[in-house]
């Protein structure tokens, strides 16, 4: 008898944010009772304190820069606009959401700040969650999404500057925090402000291309002109055009965009204590961009050639990536930079390079679906499965790369560093090799359009 | 010696039969006009003209080459206009028109000039934010400047204003004079094509029903126009509710 209502209830957009709460909250003990924060337990009551903070802001943040994006997923969908108060829902969702985080995380702190500090606990919890869906948003200014991106470091790096906060003037913080949250929260309500992040796609079609910062780009001379040749039919030149056609939008497009990966990337992974992040986000990075032949023109190239291409990209971005990281993680790692004091980290047992060679060797696992889906629009548009398959290469990737990274540990003492460069040299040439056939036997053979 | 020809091609797209046996081969100069009703495979078969499709069964071969083989030299002496066109929407038109002529081996900038002017193209317009019609007329100016020897329109008129598609259409004829051209034109505006094409291919459920002359159709059907004529041609005699008249003509002259 109860069952439709429930039923029904899970179809409405509220279930979607009700489900990512109690998950997270079903998962809590699990988090409390992680070596990480167990073995800080042992410390002072401070550092504990400081690190349950610290989760309570991240956990805030994140939850609701989730919520955000799975808002901005269900307000841009096709017909959304039809749906009778789908707004009012959605909010309505959002703020049970936020409510259940914040309850949740003042009785988590409550047994070690005192119940006195819940209120606090529970307004800075809500003002984390805005500022997180805050910088979801698609129609938030973006100076502000930096800005803001910028200052959440603090916390999240260094929660304790937060406890003592609020800890130091519980009443003044806990105003301050819900004066803040009203803010945004107003923001959200506008209705101005929620029918442009309606139409946010649409007219982003319209004007991004040539919107203030490529107008600014072109008056700075920066935007590039195209002077190939690839009528010559030399290889090159159609790898110059595919560059120009993806990054050819303004000057060091493309290496800005390499280096910030591997700037974000190689930090984080250091911040984390835990190499092999660069390695695995790298992978990540090389399945969600890069270079591609994006149109679906007659171009007058060969089907092989078109491979060939193709096949040269990838491996000019993997490359580019695994070679820069290979060079920068070294580098941060010798600064001796503050790490995340909540996470405890992996011990980079298996050097830092290590991880990065292996995900080097199997960027083809990953690299593969994104090539080879641009094809056919009938693939793009079964975009769960897609993004299904690129998950599942994703993580059989990532398998291959502990695999390795666990067999190479076991038999570093057998085998000398010139045997395990030259094996891990033979692998990539292999994996290239092995991708290089499949993408021209794939081409041979598929609709382009 | 015909410029592409098509043997029993069957394409299959998982369930759905897009191509059922197509058999149709098209000598050098001539304008065909590529009938249909929506999904009836027209654009299918452009594709497979130009090797962007590849048949499940069947043999396609476009300058006596298999299109699965096209290399430079025959694609540089195609050109095409796309239903819904992919432009690489930072550029503005001036890059566009640069960068895609840098793939031809002849490239007519005096020609590019004229059709820019004529079309009334914005140089210095980005390209991503075009109106349909005018990403239309820059589509066309892209398939036409290297002069192709084969031009394939998918409908190349569907979002233009009415004095938009009369240059467009006198545009295309002025290109079938001056270069040894053969065009084909799939279209719904056809008041607009009747007045170029030589011959009608019309479609239905990926089976070609009719391949005649314009003017053997024009003369079966009683001298109607290809917009009355098309109809009949798909199997849909429905008359107008506000012309009973005009529908019993049509069958009369059917029959």
């Amino acid at each position: 008898m109860k069952a439709r209502p429930l039923l029904r209830l899970m179809w409405s957009p509220q279930a979607g944010f009700l489900v990512l709460p109690l998950a997270l909250a079903a998962a809590w003990p699990a988090v409390r009772n992680h070596p990480a924060v167990a073995g800080l337990a042992a410390g002072s009551p401070g550092d504990l304190s400081s690190v349950v903070w610290g989760e309570a802001v991240s956990f805030a943040v994140v939850a609701g820069f989730l919520t955000g994006l799975i808002t901005r997923d269900l307000l841009q969908a096709p017909f959304a606009f039809i749906v009778p108060s789908l707004r009012n829902r959605i909010l309505t969702g959002k703020a049970i959401a936020a409510a259940l985080i914040a309850v949740v995380l003042a009785f988590r702190l409550a047994d070690l700040s005192g119940l006195a500090m819940s209120p606090a606990i529970a307004a800075c919890t809500l003002l984390f969650f805005s500022i997180g869906a805050a910088l979801s948003d698609p129609v938030f200014p973006r100076s502000l999404v930096w800005i803001i991106g910028a200052l959440l470091v603090i916390p999240v790096w260094e929660p304790g500057h937060v406890r003592r906060f609020f800890e130091f003037a519980p009443m003044i913080g806990s105003v301050a925090a819900i004066t803040a949250t009203a803010v945004l929260v107003r923001r959200e309500l506008d209705p101005d402000t929620a029918r442009e992040r309606t139409m946010h796609p649409m007219q982003r079609g319209k004007t991004s291309v040539d919107g203030p910062v490529a107008s600014t780009w072109r008056a700075m001379g920066l935007a590039r002109a195209w002077s190939g040749y690839p009528r010559t039919g030399r290889l090159w030149e159609w790898v110059r055009a595919m560059h120009y056609e993806n990054f050819g939008a303004r000057r060091f497009l493309w290496i800005t965009s390499v280096l910030w990966a591997v700037g974000l990337n190689c930090g984080t992974a250091y911040a984390l204590k835990n190499p092999s992040f660069a390695a695995v986000m790298g992978l990540m990075n090389l399945c969600m961009g890069g270079h591609r032949i994006t149109g679906r023109w007659a171009y007058p190239i060969a089907r092989e050639r078109r491979a060939l291409v193709l096949w040269l990209g990838s491996l000019v971005d993997s490359v580019a990536y695994f070679a820069l990281a290979a060079l920068i993680l070294p580098l941060i790692y010798a600064l001796h930079l503050p790490q995340v004091i909540l996470i405890k980290g992996m011990t980079p047992r298996y050097g830092l390079l290590a991880p990065l060679a292996i995900a080097f060797i199997t960027a083809p696992v990953v690299q593969w679906p994104r090539v080879t889906s641009n094809l056919a629009p009938a693939q793009m548009s079964r975009f769960g499965p897609l993004w299904l398959r690129v998950s599942l290469r994703c993580l059989a990737a990532v398998a291959i790369t502990t695999f390795t990274l666990e067999s190479l540990y076991v038999v570093r003492h057998v085998v000398s560093m010139t045997a395990a460069v030259a094996t891990a040299a033979g692998l990539a040439i292999a994996f290239q090799r092995y991708y290089w056939i499949n993408l021209k036997h794939h081409f041979a053979g598929s609709d382009l359009a | 010696m015909n410029i592409f020809e098509l043997q029993n091609v069957t394409k299959r797209f998982e369930r759905v039969v897009a191509l059922d046996s197509v058999t149709l081969a098209v000598p050098r100069r001539s304008i065909i006009g590529l009938l249909g009703r929506n999904g009836s495979g027209k654009t299918t078969l452009l594709r497979h003209v130009t090797g962007l499709h590849l048949p499940t069964s069947g043999r396609c071969e476009t300058f006596g080459v298999r299109t699965d083989s096209l290399g430079p030299r025959e694609l540089s002496r195609l050109g095409m206009v796309s239903q819904r066109d992919y432009f690489i929407d930072w550029m503005r038109i001036k890059q566009l028109l640069r960068y895609v002529g840098s793939f031809y081996p002849i490239w007519d900038r005096v020609l590019e000039k004229n059709l820019v002017e004529s079309l009334d193209l914005d140089l210095s317009a980005t390209v991503g934010t075009l109106s349909p019609g005018n990403a239309q007329k820059l589509a066309l100016v892209l398939a036409t400047c290297h002069h192709p020897e084969l031009l394939l329109l998918d409908e190349p008129l569907s979002d233009m204003d009415p004095i938009a598609r009369a240059q467009v259409v006198q545009m295309l004829l002025d290109r079938f004079n001056d270069d040894d051209l053969t065009m084909v034109i799939s279209s719904h505006m056809l008041q607009d094509i009747e007045v170029i094409v030589e011959r009608v291919v019309c479609l239905d459920h990926g089976r070609v029903i009719t391949d005649a002359p314009i003017d053997e159709l024009r003369q079966r059907f009683g001298g109607l126009s290809l917009e009355a004529i098309f109809p009949l041609l798909v199997g849909d005699e429905t008359p107008d509710d506000d012309s009973p008249a005009k529908g019993d003509d049509l069958r009369e002259a059917h029959g």
